[in-house]
């Protein structure tokens, strides 16, 4: 796989607004942000409203999927470019998404709305009308997402990444920094996890460091590449673009996002926690 | 809301227990029509917010005295590794809510850069205006 199979530069955004069978979605985590202006010709999925389970804690299901995607107009066969603000945290994890039901052709674009708009290009607030489709999803992969009892087998065993700031890991801070900090679970990290935080993967623009920039981040921090992974962060979307760095963009096979991440094992009874840096 | 509050900025919405309501809201900002009439800078209201419980830091970007809108502010720890993200309101304005010690926040945006160091206190807001350099 190579880097542009799961990538497009903003130039080449800018150059396929209008062909056909290529879709633009935005996925932000501010959902307002697409009213005041997306991509022409951008549809949006709202992560929260159209990705999670209206009651539950869990992601919408297989026919959940196909009656979002039918109604946003995509099919199966079309090239999905993903894009969001906050440095592509929630198009990454809507990424994530898309394989997790087997999308076959589906890609970031680098540097998201950020660098789009610090490129002064064209935003808008016509919403597309795209025909209702039949979509087609596959089967949930369970081989990309971990669940927490595989989390707390793998602690000593598998690469643990909690990719979240070094102060959310140290336990002095629970949630990141533009939120607030009053929360029901325990500070801290899973036992043996080592720290690299998501943001050392990306340029000041947003877009994703080199190839060769991301095995010396990685390798440097003492992850042995080539061994089975679970990334983690707070929610599940700093660590889906974790897990696309090392999954698709390093080809690390056996990689997976714990989205349950840490306000699901910071809330467990009786799990070993750890504070400190 | 052209007036009603000093900054013009709502608060509506923001309850520490609800964290994602807070931050659609902190995000409404950026372009939202509500409440971003006047060009007030600085002065972002925390009504609505529990200060004991939180160590704020909030302020304005300008350049040549005028605030900058959709710019893309950083908060960074004492050690330059990224902690956060926000994008600055129709009045310029930006909030974290970050832990106690010495943070900086750097300015990204298409009409250039700036950076500004702060030392924040538990219980405290703590302004700072960043002006930008081309």
């Amino acid at each position: 796989m190579s880097r542009t199979d799961v990538l497009v530069e903003t130039d080449w955004a800018a150059n396929h607004l209008q062909t056909p069978g290529v879709v633009f979605v935005e996925v932000d985590e501010d959902v307002s942000a697409y009213d005041t202006g997306h991509i022409p010709g951008a549809v949006r999925v709202d992560w929260r409203e159209d990705l999670q389970d209206p009651v539950r804690r869990d992601f919408v299901d297989q026919a959940g999927l196909e009656q979002l995607l039918s109604e946003k107009g995509i099919t199966g066969d079309d090239t999905v470019v993903l894009y969001g603000g906050n440095n592509n945290w929630f198009a990454a994890y809507a990424y994530w998404y898309f394989k997790v039901y087997g999308h076959d052709d589906v890609r970031l674009l680098d540097g998201g709305r950020k660098k789009w708009e610090l490129e002064s290009r064209p935003l808008t607030t016509d919403v597309p009308a795209r025909p209702r489709t039949d979509y087609r999803a596959k089967p949930a992969r369970t081989d990309i997402r971990a669940f927490r009892d595989e989390v707390i087998a793998a602690i000593g065993e598998q690469n643990l990444i909690d990719v979240r700031s070094p102060d959310e890991f140290s336990g002095k801070l629970l949630a990141p920094a533009h939120l607030p900090q009053e929360q029901s679970q325990r500070a801290g990290h899973i036992p043996t996890a080592r720290n690299i935080p998501w943001s050392k993967a990306a340029n000041d623009d947003g877009t994703f460091k080199s190839d060769d920039e991301l095995t010396a981040l990685y390798e440097g921090a003492g992850v042995e590449l080539g061994k089975d992974t679970i990334a983690y962060c707070r929610i599940g979307e700093r660590s889906a673009h974790t897990w696309f760095v090392l999954h698709e963009l390093l080809g690390q096979p056996n990689v997976k996002n714990y989205d349950g991440s840490w306000t699901e094992y910071g809330s467990l009874v009786g799990v070993p926690v750890e504070k400190g840096a | 809301m052209c007036g009603a509050t000093v900054g013009g900025l709502s608060t509506e919405g923001i309850d520490v227990a609800k964290e994602t309501v807070i931050h659609w809201s902190a995000y409404r900002w950026r372009k939202g029509p509500e409440g971003m009439c006047g060009a007030t800078v600085g002065g972002l209201s925390t009504e609505g917010i529990d200060v004991a419980k939180e160590t704020v830091i909030q302020g304005s970007v300008t350049k040549g005295g005028t605030p900058v809108s959709g710019g893309y502010v950083r908060l960074l720890d004492a050690g330059g590794d990224f902690t956060a993200e926000v994008v600055t309101s129709a009045t310029g304005q930006f909030r974290f809510f970050a832990a106690p010690g010495q943070w900086t926040l750097r300015v990204l945006s298409p009409g250039g850069r700036g950076e500004s160091t702060v030392t924040a206190v538990h219980g405290q807001v703590t302004e700072t205006d960043i002006a930008l350099t081309s």
